[in-house]
């Protein structure tokens, strides 16, 4: 198995990563933080050549020093190029451009100036918006200092039917911009802060709020974006929202629930140990459904069916922090796999069908009196994970995503970068 | 567990407190999980390790120690200044996270003393959000057992603490079910177990729930008791599975190198 790797010489507590450009699908972005300085890693996804951007300097005089919450990458002036969009606790929303001429050849990638330019740098209690009511929202937007926590949980989602507006919900807030000039269009308050929003689809996002309401929120076709609750779950504690074909996955510390959108469940699953890594959610066995596949920090990886019954499961034996991914290879043979990282640098790959588990013993229920375990009776209790291979890598793993299709990249807290071919054995 | 035919079956490891062990019928029985209960400065982390060092060094056993809070050489030390000659051991400590595996495929056959440092990594993932870093090290704790019992590397199990754990873990929803799996997880790979409970100390129970005492096979209780000026420590077994105890209340003695249990004499 082929590894390469490079070290950005800082340790990283946040990365996010992306094919900026839409076009020129050549190039490949990582953007990594440790909080205190950031830092931007060009990778070229050909020759796997990468150039490390420093902007510790520029952000740190903008950033002033915020946590970073959330970084998303997206066209939001559509010029076909991808920006990277910040959110910060303050509240403040910085928009970056890396402007350079991908025509030059890459052995030239040292003279490209990284242009970085706030596209608007914004502060919550400098927005100003004229209103009668004198409800809380007048407090937080005519204020010179905030009223409200200045840890503002920001978030941003752009809209992508009217391309016109994006949303960013801060603290309890959901804040319709328009994007010229970055004029509120109208808000709405959901009671308590936002801490969690999923597009569902192009008119309705999921947002999860503190007191663990779940809101569908219509986005209606108009520059005058109406904000319509079209769903309100009473549960708690969830962390995170998911769709399945067109339901809801709520994900709590420990379960997965499906929710059809008029509010039903159809299954739950509890599993050991929190989830904190995204679920993988898609037909990797090919079988017509979509698959999920939940990993907890118990280490154990559960590959249910859309129906929430068990297909295979796996102990991996440490922390799963980082969400599984499928890999579809179409060269000579067709391959695909399913990669499952821990966090103390362990790769996992799987065949995406499991394979009946020789330590498992049945339970008499199942045996025949030939003595042949009878696989077509609830069969799947007895598969475990078809284990590919095995890769150890002597350092912990923050995050992991996929690249071209058949590289793992692999980032850790240390600040080394790992590139490896899941097809090359 | 098996069934045995007469109690002399009961393997018991010695506490190597002079006159306690007679109080326990020769010691603690073998594979039980005991809560180490007392306020601080008892004396529990030094009597736990007490009972490891002669196991290891009397019967070649492997203890682990997971320190959840204190820093291995600051737990070392300790020991170092209460006489204990640590070069009779083999000292290991897992302190990366990524080299955990390593550590233990590198550790010999017996006379290992292991500590497992929590508290350094802990710091690994302490400004790693996406990590949730106070949450899940039951997971991690129980992944090095069954991997040092695969070797047959555990035989003794301490936990110092299990309020740390409580708080490093999520055990605040049902943790009657959360600590019952646990100790059986611990029963389950024949473990001796020296769980190590602070008592608050206007606390009603003997640990954070009031319901490990329930749990636990045996409790020794450990206590300081102030008379004038002078303080003196207390040692007694609260509950003991599998033994005729004696549960007079013993005053705790060191010198010399050696822990003594003291009878009382009526006031």
């Amino acid at each position: 198995m082929k590894k390469e790797g490079f070290s950005v010489d800082q340790a990283i507590s946040q990365c996010a990563f992306s094919n900026l450009f839409k076009s020129g699908l050549r190039f490949k972005l990582l953007f990594i933080t440790n909080n205190e300085k950031h830092k931007i890693v060009m990778l070229d996804s050909q020759s796997k050549k990468q150039k490390q951007v420093n902007l510790d300097l520029k952000l740190n005089k903008t950033l002033g020093g915020e946590h970073i919450n959330e970084i998303l990458f997206y066209d939001i002036d559509y010029n076909n190029t991808n920006e990277i969009i910040i959110t910060t606790d303050n509240g403040r929303i910085i928009v970056i451009n890396l402007n350079f001429d991908e025509k030059q050849p890459l052995s030239t990638f040292n003279s490209y100036n990284v242009n970085i330019y706030d596209v608007f740098s914004m502060f919550a209690q400098k927005i100003q918006r004229k209103t009668n009511s004198k409800d809380k929202i007048t407090e937080l937007f005519q204020g010179e200092k905030i009223k409200l926590s200045p840890k503002i949980n920001s978030i941003l989602f752009p809209n992508i039917i009217t391309r016109k507006i994006i949303t960013i919900a801060m603290d309890k807030y959901l804040i319709n911009l328009d994007m010229n000039d970055f004029s509120i269009q109208n808000y709405s308050d959901l009671g308590s802060q936002i801490t969690h929003i999923n597009q569902i689809n192009h008119n309705i996002s999921i947002v999860t709020t503190q007191n663990a309401y779940v809101l569908a929120i219509e986005q209606l076709l108009s520059n005058k974006l109406d904000l319509k609750t079209a769903l309100t779950i009473n549960d708690t504690n969830i962390t995170k929202i998911s769709k399945i074909y067109n339901d809801l996955l709520i994900i709590k510390e420990n379960s997965v629930k499906r929710l059809t959108i008029k509010n039903k469940s159809k299954w739950a699953y509890n599993v050991e140990g929190s989830i904190s890594a995204d679920i993988l959610n898609y037909d990797y066995d090919y079988d017509g459904y979509d698959e999920l596949l939940i990993v907890s920090k118990s280490g154990i990886i559960h590959a249910l069916d859309k129906d929430g019954k068990v297909k295979w499961l796996y102990n991996t034996e440490f922390w799963n922090t980082n969400m599984p991914l499928f890999f579809s290879h179409k060269g000579l043979t067709k391959k695909q796999l399913v990669s499952v990282v821990t966090f103390d640098g362990k790769i996992y790959l799987f065949k995406p069908k499991g394979i009946l588990d020789l330590n498992v013993e049945p339970s008499s229920a199942v045996m025949l009196d030939y003595g042949f375990y009878d696989l077509e009776y609830d069969a799947n209790q007895y598969l475990t994970g078809n284990l590919i291979e095995k890769i150890e890598i002597n350092d912990t793993i923050l995050d992991n995503f996929k690249l071209d299709n058949e590289y793992l990249l692999l980032v850790s807290p240390k600040g080394n970068i790992y590139l490896i071919n899941v097809f090359e054995n | 567990m098996k069934l045995i035919t007469n109690k002399e079956e009961i393997v018991r490891l010695a506490t190597n407190i002079d006159n306690f062990d007679q109080a326990l019928e020769g010691g603690l029985p073998e594979h039980s999980v005991i809560l180490m209960a007392g306020t601080s400065g008892t004396m529990k982390s030094s009597l736990c390790f007490n009972v490891a060092f002669n196991e290891i060094v009397n019967n070649n056993a492997n203890a682990v120690y997971f320190t959840l809070e204190q820093n291995t050489y600051s737990l070392l030390n300790q020991m170092i200044t209460m006489n204990f000659d640590l070069s009779k051991l083999n000292l290991v400590r897992i302190s990366e996270i990524s080299k955990i595996d390593e550590n233990i495929k590198n550790i010999d056959s017996s006379k290992n003393f292991i500590v497992a440092d929590v508290g350094v990594l802990r710091k690994e993932v302490e400004s790693l959000q996406k990590v949730k870093p106070e949450s899940d090290w039951i997971y991690v704790i129980k992944n090095i057992i069954t991997k040092l019992k695969e070797k047959n590397l555990c035989d003794i199990v301490i936990l110092d603490s299990l309020s740390a754990l409580y708080v490093l873990s999520q055990f605040k929803e049902n943790p009657r079910v959360k600590l019952f799996q646990f100790f059986e997880f611990l029963r389950d790979n024949e473990i001796t177990s020296l769980l190590i409970s602070e008592i608050p100390p206007n606390g009603k129970g003997l640990g954070e729930f009031g319901i490990e005492d329930y749990l636990a096979d045996g409790v020794i209780l450990l206590a300081k008791n102030r008379e004038g000026l002078s303080v003196r420590r207390e040692i007694s077994i609260s509950k003991m599975r599998q033994t005729c105890a004696n549960m007079d209340v013993f005053i705790l003695d060191f010198d010399g190198g050696k822990f003594r249990a003291l009878t009382k004499i009526s006031e």
